[in-house]
């Protein structure tokens, strides 16, 4: 289940929103900001992290991610940066955000 | 190891938090007892996840004109409706190796505590996973867990009374949230306790107490000094500021 929201801006960002209920876990949001110059992400949710400052790291991958081509390779760079920081998602999987993150780019 | 049960006192929303901190802290530096808490909020606050959009998720307009607080935790999970009189909010806090180690195991532990006090007054409830009670399929209690630096903190609520139409003004419940649900309104997913018993507050709280403490060691008592001290520190430099409300 997903909501998808494009929101120009006169500051020549862009802004586009992926939400998603995950069944039987959490929902989550996907800002991801373009300007000319930079694109990030923002990740929010009702989903749990442990340690919560991991989000950092997450947000900085998934802006990554978004210059890759192949889907496999950035569910594959996430799940070894999560591995790596030794984080604990709790109400979402990487493929639900890798999902969300390829319908963005589509 | 003996616990420390700290009863219900109100305290507004930041400092709510800044003691739950403060006592994690303290159990890092083996200074503090693993705690069981009972308390209340005032004036009623929100709550948001550590990771949730505070616009996304709060009527800040609405906050405001019914001066109600609002805070960010350092816990994950959702958006929750604190209000003074109809809800009581407990916190454990412990060493981890007092806990159990799967995140679901632990969850399904300390809910079950919720489980037994609701049973005692007659009103049948269950567990549904990841972190809430139910009650005829309606939610009565939620909860959200945070395991930091060796230490364990679950956070949760019982709902007593409830003001419906002050929690869902001030609450902004996605759509996507909604969907699946078969309810046809948000207000319909939670329910209060007063819906299905008129137990007195005090013989709630006895209940909640008992089944908490049951199989437990455990001396009823206060702050510390130098708990106090951490937490007041934590009110003026996180939980009371909007750096770390309006973070995301």
């Amino acid at each position: 289940m997903g909501q998808r929201i494009i929101t120009p801006d006169a500051t020549k960002m862009s802004s586009l929103i992926i939400e998603r209920k995950v069944e039987g876990g959490k929902l989550f949001r996907l800002r991801i900001n373009r300007t000319d110059e930079a694109i990030s992400v923002q990740l929010t949710g009702d989903f749990f992290l442990e340690p919560d400052e991991g989000i950092i790291i997450i947000e900085r991958e998934l802006a990554d991610c978004l210059r890759l081509t192949s889907r496999k390779d950035a569910e594959h760079r996430l799940v070894g940066a999560i591995a790596q920081a030794e984080l604990r998602i709790t109400g979402f999987e990487v493929k639900d955000i890798i999902d969300a993150l390829w319908e963005a780019k589509s | 190891m003996r616990w420390r049960l700290v009863r219900f006192e109100y305290n507004n929303a930041a400092m709510n938090m800044a003691l739950d901190e403060a006592v994690s802290k303290g159990i890092e530096r083996s200074t503090s007892p693993p705690t069981i808490r009972f308390y209340g909020w005032r004036p009623s606050a929100v709550s948001i996840g550590r990771f949730q959009s505070l616009e996304d998720e709060v009527d800040l307009a609405c906050c405001k004109e019914l001066g109600v607080d609002v805070v960010r935790r350092r816990t994950g999970g959702g958006g929750v409706f604190h209000d003074t009189e109809g809800e009581i909010t407990y916190s454990l806090i412990a060493p981890e190796d007092l806990m159990p180690r799967g995140i679901n195991v632990a969850y399904q532990e300390i809910c079950g505590y919720v489980v037994s006090a609701l049973a005692a007054l007659g009103v049948e409830a269950q567990f549904a996973p990841i972190n809430d009670i139910l009650v005829d399929g309606k939610k009565i209690s939620g909860s959200a867990q945070s395991r930091r630096n060796s230490v364990f903190l679950q956070q949760g609520t019982l709902l007593l009374d409830l003001d419906v139409k002050k929690m869902f003004s001030v609450l902004r419940i996605s759509d996507a949230k909604m969907a699946g649900r078969n309810i046809s309104s948000a207000e319909e997913r939670v329910i209060g306790l007063r819906a299905h018993s008129d137990a007195s507050r005090e013989r709630v709280m006895a209940e909640l107490e008992k089944a908490f403490t049951s199989g437990k060691r455990y001396d009823c008592g206060s702050w510390s000094a130098v708990e106090l001290q951490e937490a007041n520190r934590l009110v003026s430099h996180r939980y009371a500021t909007k750096e770390w409300t309006q973070e995301r």
